[in-house]
């Protein structure tokens, strides 16, 4: 027999770590596009 | 035939838009606070004037005898559209009794551009702005930008699907409720606000050599008007002032969670990756920030603006995703930006106009509607080639598969189509005072877009009838139109409806 329906409770601190963990992610992008953009860049200096 | 609102429309309206006063004049407490704290006694008594004028509103709304219909779609836009008029005639008090403003206009399109997320700036002498004044500046821009995001999902989750809105999925529910969908943007704002303001402050004080104080003061100032993509700043050299590549990047980490849509942050929050990189708007963004980043930094080299790569890389870099994500930080002074001319100019511009992620504090005309233009444009073209009979996918990812129906693709191109038709209107405007065709463009786009990026008209000499067109443009662009039609339709009822 099964009880009655229960949501999956979630504690602060793992809501704490999902944020920091997409702040941190948030930050990689940037360093990806930091990086793309001084390929741009570079190439066009170069050829330019 | 059109319907006259009853007096219980009127009522509904009257009740919410004093509940919104209350909030805003509570609100007013914090700068309040703070310019106790700093001893600014003439700000205090400013601030404790427009919050008893905002709490005196409140009372009223709460005399209303509490209506019993309940608030539909239509009162909440004509609330929303009051609410984003009445607000910063109000919050432009302090504004106005400051001195640092050439008339109560100027007051009301500083807090209008605040409140709207904007970021275009009237203010004079602003390094010398007392700091709560300057503290209330900044916190328009989070009460704006959080209370946008929040008056639109109070709106649609409770009123189902206007045919406008469609084209920002706006009727989505990613979480079960208003309530916890509501929670959920305060946990990632006040997540952001933590971490944003501790490295902020740390690299202010550690990297840029500020006392601690200081440096927790600017640390709040940029949090605040990178996260909800304003564009204010506390000095008046914008982020320029700090001379600081890490202090940019910090900044701009911000600025890139501010244009991202709710539904992407939970998606992150929850490690749902897939559906991260599956997303339209997620693919649309980096496509077209790709796009403009290849035309700004191709003219820039051209123009030889920049000659080395590291250079041109920081300030085109910086200044594209300020444009896109429509912040509206600058790091180059205006008159360089002005001299920004060809292609730069236009990659800026284009990107300017395109804007962030729904469901975010960005404005312009959004990934979401550009995705499902191009997708849909794709999709007629297949529709020709291949064999008769043969059925082409219609659908995208948005936090889900979502099918491509003809309403979804229309209502994203009517939308696309106002933003250019204001676009080009606060340009008709410029252009009769005689400015150039090309600054008149870009001061427009980043007006009706809500970015804030100048390249010199904004200014206090310039004509009255202009600043009120930014303003406006700044009121639509924020509100994505369908709010002010709803208020115009409601004067227009209570005028000739029966």
């Amino acid at each position: 027999m099964t009880g009655p329906f229960r949501r999956k409770e979630t504690s602060w601190l793992d809501d704490a770590r999902g944020g920091i963990r997409s702040v941190g992610l948030e930050a990689l992008v940037v360093v990806a596009l930091v990086l793309v953009a001084l390929i741009v860049a570079w190439i066009a200096v170069t050829v330019v | 035939m059109l319907i006259k609102p009853t007096a219980e429309d009127f009522q509904v309206v009257g009740f919410n838009l004093g509940r919104i006063s209350t909030l805003v004049g509570i609100a007013g407490f914090v700068p309040l606070l703070w310019a106790i704290i700093g001893r600014e006694w003439a700000p205090a008594f400013s601030f404790l004037l427009m919050i008893g004028l905002f709490l005196a509103m409140g009372t009223l709304g709460s005399r209303i005898k509490t209506p019993q219909h309940r608030l539909d779609w239509s009162h909440g836009m004509v609330v929303v559209a009051l609410a984003w008029l009445l607000v910063p005639a109000f919050a432009s008090i302090p504004l106005v009794l400051s001195g640092h403003y050439a008339s109560v206009l100027d007051a009301g399109f500083d807090a209008m551009s605040g409140l709207s997320t904007t970021g275009l700036a009237l203010v004079q002498d602003l390094d010398h702005l007392a700091s709560s004044l300057n503290f209330w500046r900044h916190l328009l821009h989070f009460i704006g930008g959080q209370g946008i995001i929040i008056a639109a999902l109070s709106i649609f989750a409770g009123g189902g699907a206007v045919t406008l809105y469609l084209g920002e999925a706006r009727d989505e529910r990613i979480l079960p409720s208003v309530r916890s969908t509501a929670r959920f943007i305060w946990a990632a704002a006040l997540m952001h606000l933590g971490v944003g303001v501790i490295v902020l402050t740390f690299v202010a004080w550690q990297v840029l050599g500020f006392g601690f104080v200081r440096s927790l003061f600017h640390g709040l100032m940029v949090f605040f008007a990178a996260f909800d993509t304003g564009g204010f700043a506390a000095q008046s050299t914008n982020l320029g002032y700090y001379h600081s590549p890490i202090f940019e990047f910090v900044a701009a980490v911000l600025m890139v969670a501010g244009t991202m849509s709710f539904g992407v942050h939970y998606a992150l929050w929850k490690r749902r990756y897939r559906s991260v990189t599956l997303n339209l708007e997620t693919r649309t963004m980096l496509v077209t920030f790709g796009v403009t980043l290849l035309i700004t930094i191709a003219g820039l080299a051209a123009t030889g603006a920049f000659t080395d790569t590291l250079g041109l890389t920081r300030y085109g870099f910086f200044q594209l995703l300020s444009a896109h994500t429509g912040t509206g930080f600058a790091t180059v002074p205006v008159t360089e930006l002005a001299g920004w001319s060809g292609l730069a100019f236009a990659g800026m511009a284009i990107a300017m106009s395109l804007g962030g992620m729904g469901s975010s504090t960005a404005g312009g005309v959004k990934s979401l509607r550009v995705g499902i233009t191009l997708r849909s444009i794709v999709t007629q073209v297949k529709q020709v080639l291949v064999p008769e009979g043969a059925l082409v996918s219609r659908s995208y990812h948005q936090n889900g598969k979502v099918r491509l129906t003809p309403e979804l693709a229309q209502a994203a191109m009517t939308v696309s189509l106002l933003y250019v038709a204001l676009y080009l209107a606060g340009t008709a405007v410029a252009l009769l005072y005689g400015y150039g065709l090309g600054e008149a463009f870009f001061e427009s786009i980043s007006a009706g877009a809500n970015v804030g990026l100048s390249v010199g008209i904004t200014d206090p000499t310039m004509p009255a009838l202009l600043k009120l067109t930014y303003i406006g443009q700044m009121w639509l662009g924020r509100l994505e139109f369908v709010a002010v039609f709803a208020l115009f339709g409601f004067v227009y009822s209570t005028w000739r409806g029966k």
